[in-house]
């Protein structure tokens, strides 16, 4: 078959623009290290684990383990928990929050 | 990223296989830049030693790589994404057109037809909706639904121009937040299908009898191939990328419709709100189904046992980690197997009620799957469940007691449908969805329009 097609994009638009991420920390030494869990993966085994390395490799960290965050051991309504994680992670004084599994 | 939006630096702990598809989400939301530590191979089957040994050697170094280095500019976005969707954007034969969207992942393996303007112009003139309309947004592309895109994908399904108020109502239903569009990119394997009611049915001879799920018939195999393409292209769903069912399910999306005149209650439709002369679709999804079981007899008795019987085997542990609504059994019965159970005084509601009521299982056997399924230091059981609300407090019983699974009424879904000589039932199953019925809304001239066609 000769015939010549003019086709379009089966595609949309994308909305929202792309953002910067918030700027590193230069390291981990007497900062607050939060744990943010989905309830599956061998989170429960992995966290506790990465606790005691990362205690091995800085001095005072402080550790805010995911069963003291919201979690999202319940999978479906992520959205309508984020608005209760962001204010726990403020007022909990988070430096930096390691977040998983994602498996 | 919700630690992102108030200030805090996050690192996302990913197994490798995710990766792709966490970079693909997080980029569709405005984190192309997220950090993510990628994990090695599967961690579900390691042994505590080996995670830590896997977190020591590799994980951890990318952990504190994520949180301390790096340039926080927004990266490149995921690529694809159309700023004008009338753009030409291929040109070439029938080959070399079907060779460059295959290449791009725009097509499901099978031969497209070329969307040319023109025949997505001619798809627009059966709806009353101006092209750039936002249909709505989908999940996981983060990307804009119109009457346009629709078309292009109806185009390339195979549509006839006709089917278009189906799509668009189509594509409502599962724009809705409600419906969970992106749970389908579960590894558990999750296939939308949608049932049609209302005199649409018979006017795009849609199937609703015998083989109404197979191939088969033009309107249900093309619009279920178009909200299969929709959902790909739009939605963002590519298996092994974002769409991670482990095995997949085959073929596009079922479209099917309800027996209306065979039934002897009211229609789907009819239930949730709307005349029996209005048109609808409900979007719902899959992820398990039962066999396509017979049961016997001019009274209800035994059709009502062979349901119990096979709902309880289309159990699987994890409609216990979804609270409702999000979770569903869809019910679709023949319409002799109708027939004898309404006969007996039964209606859709008192049916259900008697489905929840007497499907039950032992906990011990719940708790013996929920052991084989997921390795956690608090095991999952019925009691754990019901300590995280997603399942009701009084279901935590003893070993020995049997509890329902099923909430409410309101979680089964129920169609009249199938060979109308035949005494079958079928049963799915989903986790994550809430069905929705969105009204197909026609033209002003359609039925003269439909007429014309058929001269």
């Amino acid at each position: 078959m000769n015939t010549v097609y003019h086709v379009l994009s089966p595609l949309g638009e994308r909305v929202g623009e792309q953002e910067s991420i918030v700027c590193r920390i230069p390291d981990l030494s007497g900062k607050t290290v939060c744990e943010v869990w989905n309830g599956g993966f061998r989170g429960d085994v992995l966290f506790p684990v990465l606790r005691e390395l990362i205690q091995e490799r800085y001095s005072n960290v402080k550790f805010v383990p995911y069963n003291e965050l919201p979690n999202f051991v319940v999978w479906e309504n992520i959205e309508g928990k984020c608005g209760s994680l962001k204010e726990a992670i403020i007022r909990r004084g988070c430096d930096v929050v390691i977040a998983g599994v994602g498996g | 990223m919700s630690a992102e939006e108030v200030g805090v630096p996050g690192v996302a702990v990913v197994v490798s296989m995710f990766e792709q598809l966490y970079r693909y989400v997080a980029s569709s939301y405005g984190r192309a830049a997220a950090k993510i530590a990628v994990w090695p191979d599967t961690i579900d089957n390691l042994s505590k030693a080996m995670i830590k040994e896997t977190a020591k050697k590799i994980v951890l170094d990318r952990i504190i790589e994520g949180l301390t280095k790096g340039d926080p500019v927004g990266g490149p976005g995921v690529e694809g994404n159309v700023q004008d969707e009338k753009e030409i954007v291929c040109t070439g034969t029938f080959e070399q057109t079907n060779d460059t969207f295959y290449d791009k992942g725009w097509t499901d393996g099978l031969p497209i037809v070329p969307p040319t303007k023109e025949a997505v112009e001619e798809m627009l003139t059966w709806i009353n909706l101006p092209p750039n309309e936002e249909i709505g947004i989908l999940p996981v592309a983060n990307q804009r639904a119109t009457p346009w895109n629709i078309a292009v994908n109806a185009v390339m399904a195979g549509c006839r121009p006709e089917y278009m108020p189906v799509l668009i109502a189509a594509v409502q239903a599962i724009a809705e937040p409600t419906y969970q569009l992106k749970g389908m990119g579960t590894t558990g394997s999750a296939k939308p299908f949608f049932v049609i009611n209302g005199p649409i049915i018979k006017q795009l001879d849609l199937n609703y009898g015998t083989g109404l799920i197979a191939p088969g018939r033009k309107s249900n195999s093309t619009i279920g191939r178009a909200l299969h393409l929709i959902i790909r292209n739009i939605g963002g769903f590519k298996e092994g990328i974002t769409w991670m069912g482990t095995f997949g399910w085959p073929g596009n999306c079922f479209v099917m419709a309800e027996d209306e005149d065979a039934s002897p209650w009211n229609p789907y439709h009819v239930d949730r709100g709307f005349s029996r002369g209005t048109s609808t679709v409900t979007a719902s999804m899959m992820m398990g189904a039962s066999n396509q079981f017979m049961t016997a007899g001019e009274t209800s008795q035994l059709h009502l046992e062979g349901i119990i019987h096979f709902m309880k085997r289309i159990f699987y542990n994890s409609h216990f980690w979804f609270s409702p609504p999000s979770k569903r059994m869809t019910l679709f019965i023949t319409p002799p197997n109708a027939a004898a159970i309404a006969k007996d005084g039964y209606s859709k509601e008192s049916l259900k009620e008697y489905i929840i009521k007497n499907t039950k299982l032992p906990i011990a056997e719940i708790n013996k799957e929920f052991n084989f399924t997921m390795k956690q230091v608090e095991p999952w059981t019925v009691h754990y469940w019901a300590g995280k609300g997603s399942i009701p407090k009084e279901w935590d019983q003893g070993p020995d007691d049997e509890i329902p699974i099923i909430e409410g009424t309101d979680l089964i879904d129920l169609f009249v449908c199938g060979s109308r000589g035949r005494n079958r039932n079928l049963i799915f199953r989903t986790c994550y969805c809430e069905s929705a019925t969105k009204e197909i809304k026609l033209p002003g001239n359609w039925e003269q329009r439909l007429a014309n066609l058929h001269k």
